[in-house]
Order: C-alpha cells, then sequence, then structure tokens
C-alpha cells in the first residue's frame, strides 16, 4: 500500500503570437518549437506508456491560448513549413557531416526526428493535437485543466473584478470548446493570487488550483499539513501548493538535473555556429542569426569547450536522475508520514517547455520516472489534484496569502519600473468594455462583432507574457507592441460602436488578426 | 550556472519594422508634445509649484526628512526613510521611458479622470498611479484660502484603513504623507507592513501643513508574510512537528526563538529569490540570445569539392551517389576536422562504357 503521493503538473502555454500579415514571423517559431520539442513528444510519451499498458496520471494545463494556437488552420500550415525548412537543413547537414562521425550521428537523428515529427503531425494526428490529448484524458490518465484566457496576472488586473471573471470565464469556456467537458482545475497564471479570487472560480465550477509554496504556508489561519495536503478557500474551492523540494531538483540552474554535463547544450547551435551563407536559408528572414534546434554538443563543464553529444550516454543519465527523484520522493514521503494523519501530496508543478525545449533530455527523464514508479517501489503513487480530493474530501479551510511564483514570489515581476505604464491603460480599458458590454446589452449584428472583437482585443492586451517581456529585456519591444496595438485596436473599435459607423475593411482585417477565441461573447464583461 | 535563463538578444526580426513613422504619426506625436507642454504650463501657472528638476534636492532636505518622521503613525525609521528617497529617485528617473512609449503609438497619454489608483506588489511595497485633471486641481485650489495657495506641494496621504470598514480620513489608523513628483505620475511606496489595508489621497499641502485632497484610491491589502500564529483547533499539529513538516531544524530551543529564526529564514529565501527562483512560464519557451561575453575565439574548417562531367553521368564520392546539376556541374561542402581525408569521385557516362575517378586527399591539422 502506497504511503503518499506524488502530482506532476505540467503548466503548457505560449502567448497568443500569429501574424497572418507577415508571410515569416519569427516570434511565431517558439510555438513551432514547442510543438517539435515538448507537446509532440509528450503525446509520443502518452503512447508509449499506454502501448506497454502503464497506468499513469498527469496533470497538464492547456492554456486556451495555445489551443487556440493548436487549432489554428494558418499556424499548422505554417508548422509544416516550417518542418519541411527544417528537414531540409537536416538533409543538408547529413551530407555535410559525412567525414564528421559524431555529428554525421547526430544530424541523422535529426533528420528523423523532424521526419517522424511531420509524418505524426500530418498522418496520425491529422494536425489535431488537442484531439489527441484529449484521447489520454478520456483514457483517465492525464487532467487537463485550464487557465485564465490568455494567461493575464489577475492580481493586477483586479481593480477591476470584472476583467478577472471574464479572463477566467473565457478560459473556461475556451476549455469546454475544445474538450466537451468542464474543467475541474485551472491555473492561475503565474500562479498569482489575491483574496477573492476563488470567488470567481466557484462561480465557474472549478474544483481546485495551484499556488506557490508560500500562498499555501503563509495562508491563515496556519494550514496543519505543510504544502502536502489540499485545503479550502472558503468558497470551497480546493487549493494545493507547491513542493519546494522536489521544484529545485529540476528548476534550479545550480543544483538542477538539466545542468548535467552529459546533456545537450542549448546555447550551442548550427544556426550560430555555421558559415553564414551555408545557413541564411534557415535563420530568420532579416538575417539575424537565430537557434535552429539543431544542437551537436553538450554542456561538458564550465568552459567554452565543448565536446559532441551523446544521446547514448545522456539517456543514461536521465534514467539515473529520474532514479535519484523517486527516491527523494519516497524518503520525503516516508518522513512526512509519520508526522501526518493522513497520506501526503508532493505537488510538483513545472513549466511544460521546460522539458524537451529548454531540457532536452526532460522528457525521457519523465517517462522513465514514470516507468520507475510504476515497477520499482511501492511507496508512492502517481495522482493527480482531483483523484486526491476524492481520498480526502474533508480538508482544513484556509485564507491562502497572496502571492505568485514569480521571481520574490509576489507581484514584482509583473509590476516594476519597465512595465508599470501599461496598468492605468488597461484598467481604463476594462472599464470601458464592461461600460459597452452593460450598454449594448444583447445586440445582435454588427455591434456584436465589434464588441465581441473589442473583447478579444482587451484579453489579448491583458496578457501576462508581454510585461513580462518588458521586465526580462528579451523581445521587450516586442512585448510592448503587442500591448499598444491591442489597445489601439480596442479603442478603434470603440468609437466605431459609439459612432455607429463602421469601417468594414479594418474590422475584417482585425478579426482576421487576432481571431482568437472564436466562441466569445461579450457579454461576460457584463457587471 | 550553466543555462541561466536569460537573454540579452531580441532577435524580433519583423517586429520593429513595418509600422515606423508615417507621416500621420508624426503628426499625431507633434501634436501630443504640444499637448503635454499646454498641459505642464497650464499645471504650472495655476499651482504654483517647483517641478522635476528641484525634487530631487527637495527630498533631501532634512525639513522634509522631518516631515516624513513626524507624520508617520509607524515611526519611520531612517532606513525606511533612505528606501523612500532612493526609490523616488528610481521614480524619476525610470519615468520618461513611458512617455516615450506612449508618444509613438496611439494611445491616449493622459484621461484626465481624476483618479488614484493603488496596487499591491509585496507585503511591503504598493504602487499608486494617478491621472488628474486641470479642472480638479484648480477646483481644489480655488477651495484654499488665498493667503495659504503659495508654495503648495503635491503630497502623497497614505492611510492605514485595516479593518476600518467605512473609511473616512480622520477614522483612518493612521496616516503618512510622501512628498512626490506630480508629473511623474506614480509611486512606489514602502509601507513595510504586510498584511494591513490601504488607502492614499492625493493632494495639495500648505507650506502650514493642511492637506487638500484631490482624489482618493481604491482600497488594497498587502500580501501576506509569514507562517501564521493563529491555529485553528480543529486542524492542529504541534509546533515541533510541525517545523518538521516544513523540513527546518535546528531552530534553537525555545519556540519564540524558532519562530523568529523561522521567519528570519523565509523572509530571507523570498527576498532573495531563492523560494521562487524566477520561474515564470514563459522563460523556458522562449529562452533564447547568448550566453554573457567571455572573450573566445572557434575556428572550423569546411572543404569545398566541386566538378562537371557530362550532365547525364553517374557521379559518386566515396560511395555515396551525387546529384548533379542540369549542366553537369555538382558541388559538395564537408566539415573538415583533424586528420587524413580522401574524396574518390568516380564518374561513369550513361552507356556505362566510359569511367573516370579523382581522388583528391587532404591532411587537416592544427599547427602547434
Amino acid at each position: 500500500m502506497e504511503k503518499g503521493y506524488l502530482a506532476l503538473i505540467l503548466h503548457a502555454h505560449l502567448p497568443f503570437v500569429r501574424h497572418p500579415e507577415y508571410e515569416e514571423f519569427l516570434e511565431e517559431r517558439w510555438f513551432f518549437e514547442a510543438l517539435t520539442e515538448t507537446y509532440i513528444p509528450f503525446l509520443s510519451m502518452f503512447e508509449n506508456l499506454t502501448r506497454d499498458r502503464i497506468d499513469f496520471y498527469l496533470t497538464m494545463n492547456i492554456s486556451p491560448s495555445l489551443c487556440n494556437m493548436m487549432s489554428d488552420a494558418l499556424l499548422q500550415d505554417r508548422y509544416v513549413r516550417y518542418l519541411n525548412k527544417m528537414i531540409e537543413l537536416s538533409e543538408k547537414e547529413i551530407d555535410r557531416t559525412r567525414f564528421s562521425p559524431d555529428f554525421h550521428k547526430l544530424a541523422l537523428m535529426y533528420y528523423h526526428r523532424f521526419s517522424m515529427t511531420k509524418n505524426k503531425f500530418l498522418n496520425q494526428y491529422n494536425r489535431d493535437l488537442i484531439e489527441e490529448f484529449k484521447k489520454y484524458q478520456d483514457r483517465g490518465n492525464l487532467e487537463i485543466i485550464t487557465c485564465a484566457a490568455t494567461h493575464g496576472f489577475l492580481p493586477l488586473l483586479g481593480v477591476n473584478p470584472q476583467a478577472v471573471k471574464a479572463q477566467i470565464r473565457a478560459g473556461v469556456n475556451s476549455y469546454i470548446k475544445h474538450f466537451s467537458d468542464h474543467p475541474k482545475g485551472i491555473w492561475l497564471p503565474e500562479c498569482g493570487y489575491f483574496e477573492g479570487v476563488d470567488k470567481f472560480l466557484k462561480e465557474n465550477h472549478i474544483k481546485y488550483f495551484l499556488l506557490e509554496s508560500h500562498g499555501v504556508l503563509f495562508a491563515r489561519p496556519r494550514p496543519k499539513f505543510g504544502v502536502y495536503s489540499s485545503y479550502y478557500t472558503k468558497n470551497k474551492v480546493a487549493v494545493f501548493g507547491r513542493d519546494n523540494e522536489s521544484s529545485k531538483s529540476v528548476w534550479s540552474t545550480v543544483e538542477g538535473y538539466p545542468g548535467d554535463y552529459s546533456y545537450r547544450e542549448y546555447y550551442r547551435d548550427v544556426g550560430f555556429d555555421l558559415d553564414y551563407d551555408y545557413i541564411k536559408p534557415y535563420i530568420s528572414s532579416c538575417g539575424t542569426r537565430i537557434f535552429t534546434g539543431i544542437k551537436y554538443y553538450k554542456i561538458t563543464g564550465p568552459d567554452l569547450h565543448k565536446e559532441p553529444y551523446s544521446p547514448e550516454d545522456a539517456r543514461k543519465k536521465a534514467a539515473a536522475q529520474a532514479g535519484n527523484f523517486m527516491f527523494n520522493r519516497e524518503k520525503q514521503v516516508e518522513h512526512l508520514q509519520g508526522l501526518l494523519d493522513r497520506k501526503p501530496i508532493i505537488v510538483a508543478p513545472y513549466d511544460a517547455e521546460l522539458f524537451g525545449h529548454w531540457w532536452f533530455e526532460g522528457i525521457e527523464w519523465i517517462e522513465f520516472l514514470i516507468r520507475k514508479i510504476t515497477f520499482d517501489q511501492k511507496t508512492i503513487k502517481l495522482t493527480t489534484p482531483s483523484r486526491y480530493l476524492k481520498l480526502y474530501p474533508k480538508n482544513q479551510v484556509i485564507n491562502p496569502s497572496p502571492s505568485s511564483w514569480g521571481w520574490k514570489g509576489y507581484y514584482e515581476v509583473w509590476l516594476n519600473g519597465s512595465n508599470d505604464w501599461i496598468y492605468p491603460h488597461l484598467h481604463r480599458a476594462a472599464e470601458r468594455m464592461v461600460e459597452a458590454a452593460d450598454k449594448y446589452k444583447h445586440n445582435n449584428g454588427i455591434k456584436r462583432r465589434v464588441l465581441n472583437q473589442m473583447a478579444r482585443e482587451l484579453l489579448l492586451a491583458q496578457s501576462s507574457d508581454w510585461p513580462f517581456m518588458m521586465k526580462t529585456g528579451a523581445f521587450s519591444e516586442y512585448g510592448k507592441k503587442r500591448t499598444v496595438t491591442h489597445l489601439e485596436r480596442f479603442y478603434l473599435l470603440k468609437t466605431y460602436l459609439e459612432r455607429d459607423f463602421y469601417n468594414f475593411e479594418v474590422l475584417e482585417d482585425i478579426e482576421r488578426k487576432d481571431n482568437i477565441f472564436p466562441e466569445i461573447e461579450y457579454s461576460i464583461f457584463q457587471s | 550556472m550553466k543555462k541561466a535563463i536569460k537573454n540579452q538578444e531580441s532577435v524580433s526580426g519583423k517586429s520593429k519594422s513595418k509600422k515606423t513613422s508615417t507621416p500621420r504619426l508624426q503628426r499625431i506625436k507633434s501634436q501630443m508634445k504640444v499637448i503635454k507642454r499646454k498641459v505642464k504650463n497650464t499645471i504650472k501657472r495655476k499651482v504654483s509649484l517647483s517641478y522635476a528638476k528641484k525634487k530631487k534636492a527637495e527630498i533631501k532636505k532634512p525639513a522634509l526628512k522631518e516631515a516624513l518622521l513626524s507624520s508617520s503613525p509607524q515611526s519611520v525609521t531612517v532606513n525606511e526613510e533612505k528606501e523612500m528617497v532612493e526609490i523616488s529617485k528610481f521614480v524619476a528617473t525610470a519615468k520618461p521611458d513611458y512617455n516615450e512609449e506612449t508618444k509613438e503609438f496611439n494611445l491616449p497619454y493622459k484621461y484626465y479622470d481624476n483618479r488614484i489608483t493603488l496596487l499591491a506588489r509585496d507585503p511591503w511595497w504598493i504602487h499608486t498611479y494617478w491621472d488628474i485633471s486641470e479642472e480638479k486641481i484648480s477646483e481644489v485650489i480655488s477651495s484654499i484660502p488665498g493667503q495659504e495657495r503659495e508654495n503648495l506641494k503635491w503630497t502623497l496621504r497614505v492611510y492605514d484603513v485595516s479593518g476600518i470598514k467605512d473609511f473616512q480620513s480622520n477614522s483612518a489608523n493612521g496616516y503618512f504623507d510622501i512628498d512626490i513628483n506630480f508629473e511623474v505620475n506614480n509611486w512606489y511606496i514602502n509601507v513595510n507592513n504586510p498584511e494591513r489595508e490601504w488607502c492614499v489621497e492625493i493632494g495639495l499641502k500648505t507650506l502650514s501643513g493642511k492637506f487638500f485632497p484631490v482624489a482618493r484610491s481604491n482600497r488594497i491589502k498587502t500580501p501576506y508574510f509569514g507562517i501564521s500564529d493563529v491555529l485553528d483547533a480543529e486542524w492542529i499539529l504541534p509546533d515541533d512537528e510541525y517545523f518538521k513538516v516544513l523540513g527546518v531544524y535546528d531552530l534553537g530551543r525555545s519556540s519564540l526563538e524558532r519562530r523568529k529564526k523561522l521567519q528570519e529564514l523565509i523572509k530571507y529565501q523570498i527576498s532573495s529569490g531563492a523560494f521562487s527562483p524566477g520561474i515564470s512560464s514563459i522563460s523556458s519557451a522562449m529562452v533564447g540570445g547568448k550566453k554573457p561575453r567571455q572573450f573566445f575565439l572557434e575556428v572550423w574548417t569546411e572543404l569545398i569539392l566541386y566538378g562537371r562531367t557530362h550532365a547525364d553521368a553517374n557521379v559518386e564520392v566515396e560511395g555515396k551517389k551525387v546529384k548533379l546539376k542540369s549542366d553537369g556541374t555538382f558541388s559538395l561542402r564537408y566539415a573538415l576536422p583533424e586528420g587524413n581525408f580522401q574524396y574518390k569521385v568516380v564518374a561513369v557516362s550513361k552507356d556505362k562504357k566510359d569511367r573516370r575517378k579523382v581522388v583528391p586527399a587532404v591532411k587537416r591539422y592544427t599547427k602547434k
């Protein structure tokens, strides 16, 4: 009989990046790379486990904006085009490395990966990844949860309760549309919590959400089981806190697994290493060198000198580290079980994109971990939050602490000198949206179309990804541009509405560009 | 240490290029400048206040320090006050960026809706922004007795309203004032007090210290910090065991001592970022750019093998068939590592009657 549980939670999210107005758009590659390196490999992993009849339980948030990209025909076409290019490049690499066996082997590996990915995407999944993920939810292995519509950082939008409500409602509606079911849980964007969010979750029949460790640890009154149990908020929504120890071994850039010297080096990429004329067709169309995803070296050590990557060695390391992770969780559970009068749950949430994309061997690591947990021990079992709640339906009621899982644990990442200028605009726009939604109730025809598009523009402007980009400095121009562009479009549409005079060409153009949430109803903003 | 989740270079290829200055935009930009200047001037005229340049110097004046100290209900320490000064410097220097941004795009620069908004940043700091119209300012000034209108100072009054349901200015638990630069539009305030409720007013203060509010903010509560002392009778775990659950040992003997140490430990972890190591959902998907500068030289060699034959001939290099261009030429590119290499090139005519062989050989080494 098991003594405790491990809940692995994967948070898959990308901001909605889709630019039909350009033939090619660099930032769309985030999505293509994540598909190739993370989302499709996860599906392959589920496939392997199912084939081997391994019963696994995983929780995964596929954010509404990511769902909308996955189901978008234009991005699907562009993904195939991207894969074709990558296949072409890896073919060239096979030839080029013909007399360098270490690299030749890897070139073949990449060729195989890209061609297999294309084949799966087109022939096995018929481009429909959501349906594929849903399959594993229907089998009971995967618990897919939702997220706020565009990953808006709710604590800083909370000045307008309607804005928070709409983010959650639109996220739930998008989930229902894609998975034809009601979401059991929600991933609050960046684990951003403020007092009162639970009320909106309750209204949307959401059963649970997840918080950073101190969101639970600092709760009032003192939570009896630390982060190793479920709790209820006063609105009777369940809440789980992240376990710090298991997170650290994966996240930490110092002591974490991904830094192992046998693993693939992310920063050495043919996009930067190879002769410019040769690589030019495969980098940014404006000629800037970028990562292509073809990487030949292992981390090797702290110096710049790098040795060729060996997938076999790396695989062995991943297996050993999975064993180590399991062992530590067993010890942890044994320790806790003696202290608590219930079986503890260890909640370990990670960015899905950490696996495969950032930590190349991460998906193999998870697969090893699941297999080992199934066959090599009896102390811990995998679970999902809702399975745990079935086991322990009676829980202490707590008032969680406002918090986030960002740097320093509160709201500073999204509210500092680099990005605080967005909030006066976002808060006003939300108010204007609520006013308009109240004023034009039950409208049909053109007004409704305009109001729905205003709702899309506002949601897109609220995405937490833009202030995050401004803060980190990477892609900060793009983040600024997106915030401003969506607000501009919002206000333009608002003037149409007020003047009752419409430029259909412009409206259609905006609808075509920002086609997220086709199902949206502006009434979600009504007060 | 390895893969720091950071990237210096934005490689957003197209994002910058499209919308540069069209004539229309430029016109709007310059209009915006004019409007802003007008606003500045009118405000200056109406409220004989000193702005921007004077600000920094003013804040450092001892008189203000005293004012701050005396007006604060929570005995603001010198340290905190220093922080306030520091942050105000920060605000003043960081702000123009905002103006640049909005100028460039077509968003309203201001809304003039006479509002001040309050946001929590963490258990110790709150953020406020305001947007006040000239009409509102004149209205408030006209309510100030004529002889006191000289040397008015823009002030933020920060009220502790914890537990007060129907807050009136005189019903607060206490307040403190901050001298501000009106034009920066926002301020970070160090309240240094978790789990308390706050409200701010922006207003004008006379030389004699009378405060005339212009706008009042929403109420917020600073996030909690620390493990609660409040226990739930139904769900109690004794302290000793509780610390074990948290995985903290060797904190000391008395429970008071342990609590204090635990609190310090947690505070250190949180503010140093050790608790939440910069995790943010987007970072793993978008890592890019390059590692920090470190001088280096990397040299690689490649070999280009090219030639020509009959367009319909069959050509092989070291046993592997080569695709010919329509004019019978071919060009191959190989990575050339250290060592001895030979490349046997064989061409056979279409009718297989003619056969030619050439074997270029290369020794690649690095001079010591």
